[in-house]
């Protein structure tokens, strides 16, 4: 090759090598803004998706609470209303020593209900989950359940309560709400217990009953429509706020559903 | 004053170490040593220089800068990525430098140059594979190694293909040895004027975007 075309060859070659070094940096930025936007739909669209099944959660507990209230409403405070009506239906007020006790007693009927009506009004308020502490939230859905079906209920607190951010406190109260609400209609229980424990770092709610359990793996196996459709809800929840969650059951021992953050 | 190529070249340097400096608070760890690189390479070239202009050789300073380069460009880049490849790509480079060094120890190591010019691409392209596997809503500009990466794929890609051509048409010409020496000190240019806005601009690596 003469010095003329070693010349050409060379300015070919450095112009292409540059052209080529160029094209790669420019596909380069432009193939990573369009990842960038897919990504961002992708963030918005699981944000969406996040507040959707938050919104679901909290429906839930209130549809829950209003249930409990119809029930309450019916089952004991109407009872005591009925019976203070059918106190002063009787009452003979010509008959005095009679009178005064069947008042007496109606006053303390009245007071009962009043009572009763006072803890009511408190799950009125479809919030209370999110602004009491998640140990109170849970103590009063236990009471609700000791009275209802009669079981022995346990709540332990360990470590120093703290609030968690409402996303997780209504998740997890949901959660817990669900899998008592399982062992009362399935497991028939003798005992349902719930555990808390606060670290620095950590978290853990633990439901456990000692009722008739169930075969998890066969559940998972088979596909068992309905049971699996609630774990599978539960499981991608607890997922959601990050929290790992955890079932162990056995038939005749009972069930424990671990959540942990 | 006679003009010399040098001296937009450490008027970029200075310019870039003057900004790195001002910005050193803020600068990620990764950025920090590719700083410190910038002013190790103003001291070579300004006591290469210095030498040329003495007449006394300045091969040795050259050779050890490559080694020198190469560890701080390895240190840089793992610190950026915390990737193992990165560490044992740049152990073997500095072994494979050394050894051409020591092979003809009274040259300028042609053979180590070729090998630090295609780690460094190789490192930018690694690096540029890295940054699209990021899931990230952060700008692109705001990855001083995309700027970094981008300027050391330019210089190391021209460099390696300058050297291909000079063993290629075994180059005799005053005409293309100044050619490629253009080459070379415009890809400089471009590599240094590159540190400017990755020391200006906010820092995000791979790692934590």
């Amino acid at each position: 090759m003469n010095i003329t075309t070693e010349v050409i060859v060379t300015i070919i070659a450095t112009t292409v090598v540059l052209l080529l070094l160029a094209v790669f940096v420019i596909a380069f930025v432009f193939y990573f803004r369009q990842k960038q936007i897919q990504f961002k739909a992708d963030k918005k669209n699981m944000e969406v998706a996040f507040e959707q099944e938050l919104l679901r959660t909290q429906i839930e507990v209130q549809e829950q609470t209003l249930q409990h209230i119809s029930q309450e409403l019916h089952d004991n405070i109407g009872q005591i209303l009925s019976l203070v009506k059918i106190n002063l239906n009787n009452l003979d007020i010509r008959e005095e020593i009679p009178a005064i006790q069947k008042i007496d007693t109606t006053k303390t009927l009245v007071s009962k209900a009043l009572s009763d009506l006072r803890s009511l009004s408190k799950t009125l308020d479809a919030n209370y989950v999110l602004r009491s502490k998640l140990s109170e939230a849970l103590r009063f859905e236990l009471d609700y359940i000791h009275q209802a079906c009669g079981c022995e209920t346990i709540l332990e607190v360990e470590g120093e309560e703290r609030l968690l951010p409402p996303q997780q406190q209504v998740v997890l109260f949901r959660i817990a709400q669900e899998v008592m609400n399982n062992a009362v209609k399935h497991a028939i229980p003798r005992t349902l217990r719930i555990d808390l424990a606060f670290g620095p770092n950590h978290f853990l709610l633990r439901i456990s009953d000692d009722g008739a359990g169930f075969d998890y793996e066969q559940i998972q196996k088979e596909g068992a429509y309905e049971k699996g459709a609630g774990l599978t809800n539960m499981q991608n929840r607890s997922r959601m706020i990050g929290a790992h969650f955890d079932l162990q059951s056995q038939i005749g021992k009972g069930t424990s559903v671990t959540l942990k953050i | 004053m006679e003009y010399n190529y040098r001296y937009p070249y450490f008027a970029i340097l200075i310019l870039g170490i003057g900004i790195g400096i001002y910005r050193h608070p803020n600068l990620s760890k990764s950025t920090r040593i590719i700083l410190y690189l910038s002013v190790i390479t103003l001291l070579t070239e300004v006591i290469a220089y210095w030498q040329g202009l003495s007449r006394i050789p300045n091969l040795v300073i050259y050779n050890s800068f490559m080694l020198i380069q190469t560890a701080l460009l390895g240190l840089a880049f793992t610190f950026e990525t915390s990737n193992r490849q990165i560490k044992v790509g740049t152990l073997f480079t500095i072994i494979i430098v050394s050894v051409f060094w020591f092979v003809s120890i009274d040259k300028f190591n042609s053979n180590g140059l070729v090998a630090v010019l295609t780690f460094i691409v190789a490192i930018s392209l690694f690096y540029f594979y890295l940054l699209i596997k990021t899931d990230t809503v952060v700008p692109l500009r705001n990855f001083p190694f995309f700027w970094f990466s981008t300027g050391f794929l330019i210089f190391g890609v021209l460099n390696v293909v300058g050297f291909g051509l000079i063993y290629l048409l075994d180059v005799e010409s005053q005409i293309l040895n100044s050619v490629f020496s253009s080459i070379r000190i415009y890809s400089n240019y471009f590599l240094y004027a590159l540190f400017i806005p990755a020391f200006l601009l906010p820092q995000n690596s791979v790692k934590n975007a």
